[in-house]
């Protein structure tokens, strides 16, 4: 028998990481909760420019995502690696980077989020310094996983720690290609993509980070965590082998379902659809392994809050990971794309499969570091209970309202026009907006219960920061695969070579689709009318982009008849290659935007301006925030040049004498604007009288730029 | 658990029994946590090769179909024509229908004014974005045809959108009865009424 080994597990920064998912989850809840309430009270918190919707509602998915369920990974992967590999982290201080870094991350999301300082790409906005922030804590991160897997006295990895590396290395490349951008200042960069290539960079990006943020992660959770509070032996170590490389090949490639009928190339976006029907099994592989685990446990499931709470997230990832492939067929994507049935989905994701594993996995780690028994069983069930009813108060509404809002969309009159408005949609959602914002208080409610159990019997134990273990040391062995040793079982102590494989994996389905579609350039049609925006409507844009108007418009036209009749002419993708970045957007809150200039949805310039300054005096029923300070605020055009010069670098084909030309040019744009609304007798009285100087106003930029949108290709004709 | 209750599970996943659960423990321990060996259940089996061939199947189909998604545009356009064509009376337009005088009808446009129109003309038809209804200075002509034209088509390049067809479209009737409201209006006094557009004076 070998001399044991003594070491200390470092249980400080499992604790640093348990304050941090504790106290940023009910941060991300509440934001999440303010912008419920703007659906059913759009004026709560009129005027004030960092609390409006489009501002407030990346600041709540970064939260959730990055801030929650990333600091209760980082939780549960800092507790169980060192326990799953019998040894100490591989570096205290790497450690304390990654979790200083990653918190200092998210503090300067919530500072720049809401200023408005953002590149639009979902759950990807943060701006270039933050994202090469993010790049080192994660590189951090896996540096010391990897570490520690070096100097591990386990002989094979488990596959909790394969879903871990594969966590880091997936995400590792899906964030640095996707927030390839140049820079123009320190809070301003173009993405080098444009329009349907920057789209689908992007979905494969926002797919993956579902897959490998908010999945991979938590089932890697899921596999110390389930088999341990319940005390029973995971059910198929097969089935881990076969559904861990399935999962994570499989799933990199399903990324454009979130682009069906898009202007996105059809073998792409077909691509996407099979992959995602072939995704059922290998995702439902972990569900089966988790739940089975608890075969002949079901007895403590009863009673034992952390099982519960495990059983209903496992569960909901089996729901999600079902509706998920269902939704990636064109003709259900057809009636969910762009409606709360897709809000309803994710939140099934995050709040039952996330929310609750990491709840569980909470009140189960909070005994063990204390050394002591919760403080109170009967608050946690109750908070199990709240929060599931939390959940189907929030999803069932959502994909009521999501069907009511696909079929009032497409619904004709007996004489072939539109039966109803756009707002009429609205205004028929109110009642499920406001079930909607309940079921998250109920869910809200829940999780502060956890906040305060947690205190409490952080109160009455003892925490001890550097836990004493022992274990063997690993002797050394050959590399080789041995002559009866199972090939996997090979692998699962070549650390390293793991490492490279499962990155392999992933990087296939990517390239496959994303190669040819930026290199070929006949997989985007060429449009001869198609031109760079001018300088005030490129400014207009930016501003849309600081807004956050795409949180609630797409600009992204589908072949179908009740949108070509609603919003005119279905988007092609040569109008989209000045696009830096591409502003298509996943969500209809408001109508879409692609055509606003043209045909049917054009406005005057007052139409635009009363509009945005007031939504509620032109369209009674709207929820758009109004945007009084576009008015009051100079638009800064001092960068105009550098960005003209950068977005030249990526291709957009800007003169010389533009470039030079380009502040007088807006000059001269935003004065015919201004022009147009002050022959006005009305506006006259009611603003130059006060002393308002338009053309100088952000305003005439965004009005500039609507009145642009979709208006190219019209020319041809 | 039920010995039927039993048998359907195992049936489903061919998993071990409990009871013996020894005999597939593999000798894995990592913290405690051991691992069987069940078989993967074979409907997973059966279920992920389904997936996968009617996956392949689909993509190969859909290409050897020349499917594009343009075609259901047209497919849907052409089943509209068709309809149309079965169904001319539906789409007769009449732009000479007479004003409404009775009170039910003036109601009825008022509803419709108040919900459609109010956000441009305000309430009482002072104007706003759009012009005053209630003076007889017209850019597009007063009188109940002009009205009722302008309504139907509405001005392009203007916030005044065609109520004829596009998203919350109003029937014939419908404009009929909007028209006849808003010339209700004439000689009315709005309580901010927008200076007088238009250099067409209609006869009163
Ligand atoms: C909370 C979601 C939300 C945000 C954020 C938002 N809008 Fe809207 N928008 C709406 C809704 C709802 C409507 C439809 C009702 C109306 O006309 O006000 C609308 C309508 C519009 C329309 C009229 C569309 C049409 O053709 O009828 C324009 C133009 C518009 N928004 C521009 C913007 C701009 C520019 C921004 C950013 C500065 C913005 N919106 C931000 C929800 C939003
Ligand atoms: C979005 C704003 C808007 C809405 C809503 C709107 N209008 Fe108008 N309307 C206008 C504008 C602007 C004009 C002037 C067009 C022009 O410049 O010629 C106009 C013109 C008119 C005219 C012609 C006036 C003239 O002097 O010839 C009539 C009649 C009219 N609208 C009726 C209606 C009715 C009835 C509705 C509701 C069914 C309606 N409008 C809804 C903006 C609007």
């Amino acid at each position: 028998m070998e001399q044991k080994e003594q070491f200390y597990y470092d249980n400080g920064i499992v604790r640093l990481f348990l304050r941090a998912t504790i106290f940023w989850g009910v941060t991300a809840m509440t934001i999440g909760l303010m912008v419920a309430f703007l659906f059913i009270f759009p004026t709560y918190m009129e005027n004030i420019s960092w609390l409006s919707f489009g501002r407030l509602r990346p600041l709540h998915t970064n939260a959730a995502i990055f801030a929650f369920v990333g600091n209760g990974f980082m939780l549960g992967m800092y507790y169980s690696t060192q326990r799953l590999l019998k040894t100490r982290m591989f570096s205290d201080a790497l450690s304390r980077i990654n979790f200083w870094g990653w918190q200092l991350v998210i503090v300067l999301a919530a500072i720049t989020l809401p200023m408005g300082m953002n590149s639009s790409k979902e759950y990807a906005e943060l701006e270039w310094p933050i994202d090469i922030l993010i790049t080192l804590v994660w590189v951090a991160m896996g540096a010391n996983l990897i570490g520690t897997m070096i100097k591990r006295r386990q002989r094979h990895i488990y596959v909790a720690i394969w879903f871990y590396i594969s966590t880091f290395a997936t995400i590792a490349v899906l964030h640095i290609f996707n927030n390839l951008e140049l820079p123009v200042t320190l809070t301003k960069s173009y993405s080098v993509y444009a329009g349907v290539q920057d789209a689908l960079v992007q979905w494969w990006y926002g797919h993956n980070a579902v897959a490998f943020f908010l999945t991979t992660p938590m089932l890697g959770l899921m596999y110390y965590f389930v088999p341990k509070a319940a005390n029973r032996p995971v059910y198929s170590y097969r089935l881990s082998i076969i559904h861990f490389w399935s999962l994570i090949f499989i799933y990199i490639w399903a990324g454009p379902h979130h682009l069906l009928y898009t202007a996105l190339p059809e073998w792409i976006q077909n691509l996407g659809t099979v992959f995602s029907v072939m995704l059922i099994f290998p995702s439902w592989g972990g569900m089966i392994n988790g739940l089975l685990t608890l075969r002949g446990a079901w007895d403590k499931v009863r009673v034992d809050p952390v099982l519960k709470m495990f059983v209903v997230a496992i569960t909901g990832y089996g729901m999600a990971t079902f509706e998920g492939p269902m939704l990636a067929f064109k003709n259900v994507n057809a009636i969910a794309h762009y409606t709360d049935w897709i809000i309803a989905h994710v939140h099934i994701g995050t709040l039952a499969w996330n929310g609750f594993i990491i709840s569980g996995m909470i009140y189960w780690l909070v005994q063990k570091l204390y050394k002591t028994e919760l403080h109170s069983v009967k608050m946690a069930n109750t908070h199990f209970l709240i929060g599931t009813v939390g959940i189907l108060f929030y999803s069932i509404p959502l994909y009521i309202a999501g069907f009511m809002q696909a079929s009032m969309w497409k619904e004709f009159t007996p004489t072939g026009t539109l039966k109803y408005s756009f707002v009429d949609t609205l205004q028929a959602m109110a009642p499920m907006y406001a079930m909607r914002a309940f079921g998250g208080t109920l869910y809200l409610t829940g999780f502060i219960l956890l906040a305060i159990n947690v205190y409490k019997t952080m109160k009455k134990g003892s925490f001890v920061g550097d836990e004493l273990a022992e274990a063997a040391p690993l002797p050394v062995v050959s590399g080789k695969r041995a002559a009866n040793e199972h090939w996997h079982s090979w692998l699962e102590r070549k650390v390293v070579l793991f490492t490279i494989l499962s990155t392999v994996a992933i990087l296939i389905g990517g390239m496959v689709q994303i190669v040819p579609l930026v290199f070929d350039s006949s997989q985007v049609e060429k449009i001869a009318t198609v031109k760079p925006y001018t300088p005030l409507e490129l400014e207009g844009r930016d501003i849309y982009i600081r807004e956050g108007c795409n949180n609630c418009h797409s600009q992204m036209i589908r072949p179908f008849r009740n949108e070509v009749e609603r919003y005119g002419e279905f988007s092609k993708s040569g109008e989209f290659v000045y696009d830096h970045p591409f502003l298509w957007g996943s969500r209809r809150t408001g109508p879409d935007l692609q055509r606003e200039g043209a045909e049917k949805r054009h406005k005057d310039n007052m139409w635009h301006f009363r509009h945005l300054l007031d939504p509620r005096s032109i369209e009674t029923r709207s929820i758009m925030p109004s945007y009084a300070w576009l008015i009051s605020d100079d638009l800064d055009y001092s960068d105009l040049e550098a960005k003209m010069k950068g977005l030249r670098k990526l291709g957009v084909p800007y003169t010389d004498a533009e470039i030079s030309g380009a502040k007088t040019a807006l000059e001269k744009q935003a004065a015919g604007i201004a022009a147009t609304l002050e022959a006005d007798s009305g506006f006259q009285k009611e603003f130059v009288a006060q002393g308002l100087e338009v053309k100088k106003k952000e305003i005439t930029a965004v009005i500039a730029y609507l009145q642009r949108l979709g208006t190219d290709i019209g020319k041809s004709k | 658990m039920s010995n039927e209750k039993k048998s359907f599970w195992s049936k489903w996943t061919k998993a071990h029994d409990i009871e013996t659960e020894e005999e597939i423990l593999l000798d894995h321990n990592y913290d405690g946590i051991q691992e069987l060996d069940n078989v993967l259940p074979p409907w997973w089996v059966t279920g992920f090769i389904i997936t996968v061939i009617i996956s392949i199947f689909y993509y190969i189909m859909i290409f050897q179909g020349h499917y594009k998604q343009e075609d259901e545009l047209k497919a849907e356009i052409a089943e509209f024509q068709a309809y149309k064509k079965a169904n001319p009376e539906l789409f007769k337009e009449n732009y000479d229908l007479p004003a409404l005088t009775d009170a039910e009808s003036l109601a009825a446009g008022k509803a419709i004014y108040t919900t459609n129109c109010a956000a441009c003309h305000v309430a009482d038809g002072g104007g706003l974005v759009g012009p005053n209804l209630t003076d007889n200075m017209w850019k597009h002509g007063g009188g109940m045809k002009n009205v009722f034209t302008t309504i139907s088509d509405g001005v392009p390049n203007t916030a005044m959108r065609a109520w004829k067809s596009g998203g919350g479209a109003l029937t014939a009737v419908q404009r009929q009865q909007v028209s006849s409201f808003v010339l209700s209006l004439q000689g009315t006094t709005p309580a901010n009424p927008k200076a007088a557009e238009g250099s067409v004076k209609w006869p009163e």
